[in-house]
């Protein structure tokens, strides 16, 4: 074996080196190019590049940046963003072979860049199956790993119409040298095929027996050459522009953002590697056993290059590394359900002959290693000098004493200093201190809240009444009671149960078949998800008893509970679907809540919004020609137009939650056309021009979410570990994030009833409870206060406990309370 | 008039892909039935394959890479390198070629040349040029991979090469090779002018416009570049983009045509207008069973 006379890479780098009359490799040539070129000219370049997509008529994004939540992705962003002033749309393919210490990163990386996300996670159990493809075909655990990361921002970017992707560095340029920097080399099909693909495309991954199907692989297929052309897409390398020091770039990561880092199984660089088991496991591991080198060569070679290392240190790393057995390798075999003979087997077949020989008693060895090549003639001619230490930091974790036990689906998307784990929230600590809190709140409103001499809200003297057949109050927007005293939403129960279910139930067969299959091999429909009993069920019929190829579409909530980031995986596992999660600027988001919790004490707002139109965008983006939505909320809790049930739920973005306000009525300062994107609802004619349609499933199917509880839970579906919240009767409800308490108490304060009354009613309307004891169960729950999530409450809206109380008092509808003693009371108390 | 050509050199040096600059370095792009695969879909006229280290290590072409190249690629395939004998062309034609090219045989034995066309015809035979400036400042051509001097003209060896039998002319530059400086003009002017034969420009395309100052310029009837269509995705259809917009008559058949583009000073496409990117809408194209 031939090795570089400068760094450590051996002649068969399945990337390919080329060696020259002095025995250095094109990578280290290459290499040189750092030194001399004029790399501020460069950077211009860069920005005249960048002004060149930067959006200007229209608003949206002017890039997209594929994110893994490495600190190559925190450099980018950061380059892009802080330095350039660009306005990214971040994409991720997750390779679910997440660490606990990458979702932390990624999610910190959401959060200080304050930029729109979207994740695509695709079903587990096709995962499975073409890891196991791949294991056979090209022997690797890697590939859908590549394939993923370097199609699914490419389909974003024609998807979504967004002409330029930013990459890092062009790994081929870095490593062996494939492109000079002067060549400005941009991404394309070819060498992510050969290169990173081990030159199996999506479509040769397909064959019989395998379980791989041309459907299975369509989130791998490359857009095809026209629709690139269309949008004009161009993905470009940082690395081309700006003079790449991963190990200093990661140094900036760390101090300036937050960056955690991690000591690796098989190199010394604890910055990359730490968002996957394996990349530095098994999948290296791997690499060494097929190539006869790993990472600790590809590592040492980097910093060979950068004169912080020499050769003989170098090598003495590769000694070190090269190797060790990574203990990662139980998890990867349990997961994938093979024995570990037949992996071994698999990966016999791989090795490279030139790097591997048996020796006598049979064994594998290797032939000629790294280290037989010490003192090689002519390393000295082309030494480079070594000028700095190589020392690596490792961070304290964020998350002292968890174990990387097992890979994570998916975690949070969002940290602040309550909820800074990748699963776990805060509850434990605050169940345990729940009464102490309790006084600290009722502290703090009779600081703030007593005091208060403004105006009260008012429903026009409009005093508070019960309906008499359940207990809902009669200031509800949209419900009424009528001459007997049975509210609206009562009588739409009744016209429930005189409607043809099966009829409808039939119309919905005849619409889907009139759809499955008419959107090719994409999805036939769009079903948008939180990971609650509902979404479950919802995901699941359309799946099962309409033989629909669903995509769930999650607007994933900052605050996330640890029961709500399980429940979201759990779908995605137990139902086999794929999603995608979308997840919203913080700053634009946290500005949206702020101003509607101040203005119209109505802090949801934007949440109801951003999933309503968010959904109706990606449908959009994606052509889906289906979108299935729940129950609507006028039919199922009585609102403003009971008697209209309607299949289409176009009007959605018009329903009582949104309270006849748009986006653009709220575009200020801070919200503007350019950074609203996913706010931005398809217009009625985009969709009809079309052809897409929006239903609710609770048109065709009789709803009752208590029955959905029952299945869900069969599913996996997991209630509040910590039982129920303040003022809650169940412990199931609502509980994927933690902003909506609060929204659902100001109802308290304005019309009367919150959680209890919602869910007694529920179960009235469905027979399962008697007013009697819903009165009681009612009377003894609503006065008290959602304290569970108060503080951050307070967090995320940057809001004080006096604007805090001041707005509770100001929305406290002065025709329906009194204040007695020290209490506020409601004047009619329910009976 | 003939349409001009447009046609991607694919240097190959110990059995990969490389770029070449000067005749003296070499960086690694990869497999050749790869490279291939895709160029062969980007709508060029013919493809260029020179082993450029056949002749230096005492090998016959790879006739069993030619084969599998030639099942998948249905584009005229001119192939060079390690041809020094009838058998050894007759063995490249079989295998799926449609036309070689010689360069070392030609200097050392130009009657080869002869007997070359005589066999298989002229449209056949493509004598390849290396030409450098030579310490006078003066063309001349070299031998050997551009190592060894040979003493001649480039016209005059071109004119001498065409009376000898030869169909065609691949022109190269050994100066300009990898540098992305445009073509040797002069060079190029003053050989296509010497004659009737077609002639093949060759070496030193670093932005798409170089291959238009060559249509216009001078009589080189195809335009030939290499490592340039490493580069970006769609390389040889964004070249031909170009020169159709500047007025060039050329074939270009593809789905993706990027006709409506703005092109930046090399030639590489800049973003679309904001409104008409809004406007994009895909129909779904069915994949069809073969």
């Amino acid at each position: 074996m031939r090795y570089c006379k400068r760094c450590l890479y051996p002649e068969n780098h399945p990337w390919y080196l080329t060696l020259d009359e002095e025995g250095v490799c094109s990578g280290c040539r290459v290499h040189e190019e750092k030194d001399v070129l004029d790399w501020d000219e460069r950077g211009n370049k860069l920005s005249r590049m960048f002004e060149s997509y930067r959006r200007k008529s229209t608003g949206g994004y002017d890039c997209i940046i594929p994110v893994s939540g490495g600190g190559d992705s925190y450099f980018i962003v950061h380059t892009a963003k802080k330095v350039f002033g660009m306005h990214p749309l971040l994409v991720t393919y997750n390779h679910e072979y997440n660490t606990r210490i990458g979702i932390r990163n990624l999610a910190n990386l959401l959060t200080v860049f304050d930029c729109d996300h979207i994740m695509y996670t695709l079903n587990p159990d096709l995962l499975k199956r073409l890891v196991r493809q791949s294991l056979r075909r090209c022997g690797s655990m890697y590939w859908h790993v590549m394939a993923g990361k370097l199609t699914f921002p490419v389909q974003v970017a024609v998807k979504f119409k967004i002409p330029l992707i930013v990459w890092g560095v062009n790994p081929w340029c870095d490593q062996v040298g494939m492109f000079s920097h002067l060549q400005e080399v941009e991404m394309t099909k070819k060498a992510r095929k050969e290169h990173s693909l081990m030159s199996i495309d999506a479509e040769g991954m397909i064959e019989e027996g395998s379980g791989i199907s041309r459907r299975d692989i369509q989130p791998f297929i490359y857009p095809f050459d026209e629709e690139i052309e269309r949008v004009g897409v161009r993905g470009i390398y940082l690395g081309n522009y700006i003079r790449w020091d991963s190990k200093k770039q990661h140094e900036l990561m760390i101090s300036s953002y937050g960056y955690e880092t991690a000591p690796q199984q098989r190199t010394f660089n604890t910055y990359e590697d730490v968002d996957c088991f394996h990349s530095a496991g098994v999948h290296d591991y791997i690499k060494f056993l097929k190539y006869g080198y790993g990472k600790a060569s590809d590592h040492a070679t980097r910093e060979i290059r950068l004169k912080r290392m020499t050769r003989e240190e170098g090598i003495e790393m590769v000694k070190k590394y090269d190797r060790r057995i990574p203990d990662d390798l139980k998890i990867f075999l349990e997961w994938l359900k093979m024995p570990e003979e037949e992996f071994n087997a698999c990966i016999d077949t791989w090795r490279d002959r030139r790097a591997w020989r048996k020796d006598a008693s049979g064994r594998w060895v290797l032939a000629d290693p790294v280290e037989n090549h010490v003192n090689d003639d002519g390393v000295d001619a082309v030494r480079l000098e070594k000028r700095e230490r190589c020392d690596f930091i490792v961070t304290p974790s964020k998350e002292p004493g968890t174990v990387e036990d097992g890979y994570i689906l998916m975690g949070r998307g969002y940290i602040d200093k309550y909820n800074y784990k990748a699963m776990d929230d805060n509850q434990d600590e605050i169940s345990h201190d729940i009464d102490k809190i309790g006084a600290e709140i009722e502290n703090a409103r009779r600081t703030y809240a007593d005091n208060y001499d403004g105006e009260r809200f008012s429903l026009g003297g409009r005093e508070l009444q019960y309906c008499k057949r359940c207990i809902m109050s009669s200031l509800k927007p949209g419900v009424v009671l009528d001459d007997e005293g049975i509210c609206s939403a009562c009588r739409s129960v009744e016209r429930k149960k005189k409607i043809d279910w099966d009829a409808r139930h039939k119309d919905l067969v005849d619409l889907c078949d009139t759809i499955r299959g008419t959107n090719g091999n994409g999805y036939d429909c769009l079903v948008p998800v939180s990971g609650g009993k509902d979404s479950l069920y919802q995901v699941w019929v359309m799946k099962t008893m309409y033989k629909m190829n669903v995509l769930a579409v999650c607007v994933v909530p900052h605050l996330q509970t640890r029961e709500g980031i399980a429940n979201l995986n759990n779908l995605v596992t137990s139902l086999n679907v794929d999603l995608i999660k979308v997840s919203l600027q913080p700053s634009v988001f946290r500005h949206l809540r702020r101003r509607t919790f101040l203005e119209m004490g109505d802090p949801n707002w934007v949440d109801h919004y951003s999933v309503f139109a968010g959904v109706a965008r990606v449908a959009y983006m994606y052509q889906v020609p289906l979108v299935v939505w729940g129950e609507d909320i006028a039919v199922e809790f009585g609102g403003t137009a009971p008697n209209t049930m309607t299949a289409s739920a176009e009007d959605l973005i018009r329903n009582d939650l949104i309270k006849g306000k748009t986006i653009e009525m709220m575009y200020d300062g801070v919200v503007s056309s350019k950074n609203a994107f996913f706010y931005k609802h398809p217009s009625k004619d985009e969709l009809n021009k079309r052809q897409m349609c929006s239903i609710y499933l609770g048109y065709h199917h009789n709803w009752d979410g208590y029955k959905h509880y029952e299945a869900a839970k069969k599913l996996g579906f997991q209630g509040r570990r910590r039982g129920c919240l303040s003022g809650n009767l169940l412990d199931y409800d609502n509980i994927d994030e933690k902003q909506c308490e609060i929204h659902i108490w100001f109802k308290f304060l304005k019309f009367g009833f919150w959680r209890p009354t919602d869910q007694s009613c529920y179960h009235i309307w469905n027979g399962r409870l008697a007013r009697e004891k819903a009165v009681e169960m009612v009377r003894e729950k609503q006065y008290e206060f959602p304290k569970e999530y108060y503080r951050e409450f307070l967090e995320f809206q940057g809001i004080t406990e006096k604007e805090f109380w001041q707005t509770a008092e100001r929305y406290r509808n002065r025709d329906i309370w009194h204040k007695h003693g020290n209490e506020w009371r409601l004047n009619t108390p329910l009976a | 008039m003939l349409k001009r050509r447009l046609i991607p050199c694919l240097v190959m040096r110990d059995g990969i892909i490389v770029q070449s600059f000067n005749f003296k370095r070499y960086l690694p792009i990869g497999s050749p039935k790869i490279v291939i695969e895709f160029v062969s879909k980007w709508d060029v006229d013919e493809i260029f394959l020179i082993d450029i280290t056949a002749t230096r290590d005492g090998r016959k072409p790879d006739i069993g890479l030619i084969t599998s190249i030639s099942e998948q690629c249905f584009l005229p395939l001119t192939v060079g390198g390690g041809i020094h004998e009838l058998s050894d062309i007759r063995n490249v034609i079989r295998a799926g070629a449609d036309r070689i090219s010689i360069n070392s045989e030609a200097l050392a034995n130009p009657h080869f040349i002869t007997e070359s066309s005589r066999v298989y015809g002229s449209q056949c035979v493509v004598v390849s040029i290396d030409v450098k400036v030579n310490d006078k400042g003066k063309h001349e051509v070299f031998a050997n991979s551009g190592k060894c001097p040979t003493g001649r003209e480039p016209s005059e060896w071109a004119r001498e090469v065409e009376h000898l039998g030869a169909g065609e002319i691949f022109l190269n530059s050994i100066d300009r090779d990898g540098s992305m400086q445009g073509y040797d003009l002069p060079l190029i002017m003053a050989v296509s002018e010497s004659v009737d034969i077609p002639v093949i420009a060759c070496g030193g395309v670093g932005k798409m416009s170089d291959f238009i100052d060559c249509i216009k310029d001078t009589k080189a009837s195809a335009v030939c570049a290499a490592n340039i269509f490493h580069h970006v995705e769609h390389s040889t259809i964004i070249a031909k983009a170009n020169l159709k917009k500047a007025g060039v008559d050329i074939r270009l058949n593809t789905e993706a045509k990027y006709i409506n583009f703005v092109f930046d000073s090399y030639g590489r496409i800049m973003k679309k207008d904001d409104l008409v990117l809004e406007d994009i809408w895909f129909n779904h194209r069915t994949v069809e069973k073969i």
